[in-house]
């Protein structure tokens, strides 16, 4: 909320927005019985649930383009 | 022994007319119905790959939405792929999302938000405003210098936990502020840079 309240003092609208954030936590392991759930809880978070919160976040100002 | 409740199922779903069936329910034939279908089962495959590619990196699946041409273009041991209705056709832009899949072969696809308003076409001709996050490394960073190179005039808002060194150092490009993000996330640090305009110190909160 912050990030968008900062974006839109700079501009009225933004005409592509690139969802290129994510993060990669043990990702060098293969079986599934050897992650642990609260890394796989925090991944999907971000990497999942965390692109659509910025959509969310930024519609207004997408829809202002 | 009387038959399995399968086996009646089955004796009356062959006896049915499968075409009048599919016809009673919407469909124009037999055709479109295997049509929808296959359109369906690949939609979700693709979903499911989607999904799976952001959660582990493997390869995501290449994506053609339309018969738009594409822009391809390789930075770095990214290989980046660009609608070019995005680049180019600047005044026909709208509000359009582009989703950047990690993996050994990186692609990108994009939606095309439903906007109210028309923006004026005096504020679309010469440039767009972009926002990226996850610019300070990995396609994001390829894409964002990519961009940046391309000196098209767009305004660029790039976001991420920590801008690379090398994006830093770039021409015309220092940060502006620093600053939460992802009200979910853990990571509370993110460097927030403009990188059009004057260039005011990099500050990090």
């Amino acid at each position: 909320m912050q990030t968008m309240k900062e974006v839109s003092h700079l501009t009225p609208a933004i005409d592509i927005l690139i969802n290129s954030a994510a993060i990669y936590l043990e990702g060098n392991k293969p079986d599934i019985d050897e992650l642990d759930f609260t890394v796989i809880s925090k991944t999907i978070e971000t990497n999942a649930l965390g692109t659509i919160k910025v959509i969310k976040q930024f519609l207004p100002l997408i829809r202002q383009s | 022994m009387g038959m399995h409740e399968w086996e009646k199922l089955l004796e009356v779903l062959i006896s049915v007319d499968k075409e009048k069936f599919l016809t009673t329910i919407g469909f124009k034939n037999t055709e479109e119905f295997e049509r929808e279908l296959a359109k369906a089962i690949r939609g979700t495959m693709i979903a499911q790959q989607q999904i799976r590619s952001r959660l582990r990196g493997v390869p995501a699946p290449s994506i053609k939405l339309s018969d738009q041409i594409y822009f391809d273009t390789k930075i770095e041991n990214s290989s980046i792929s660009i609608p070019s209705n995005i680049l180019q056709k600047k005044g026909l832009i709208k509000g359009q999302t582009v989703e950047l899949i990690p993996g050994k072969d990186e692609y990108l696809f994009y939606t095309k938000i439903k906007h109210e308003t028309e923006r004026k076409q005096s504020l679309i001709q010469n440039q767009m405003t972009i926002l990226i996050t996850g610019a300070g490394k990995g396609l994001g960073f390829a894409l964002t210098k990519h961009l940046l190179e391309r000196d098209e005039d767009h305004t660029i808002h790039a976001l991420d936990i920590n801008l690379t060194p090398e994006l830093k150092k770039s021409k015309n490009k220092v940060p502006r502020h620093s600053l939460s993000f992802f009200s979910g996330c853990h990571q509370r640090r993110r460097a927030y840079a403009d990188y059009e305009g004057s260039i005011p110190p990099y500050s990090s909160h």
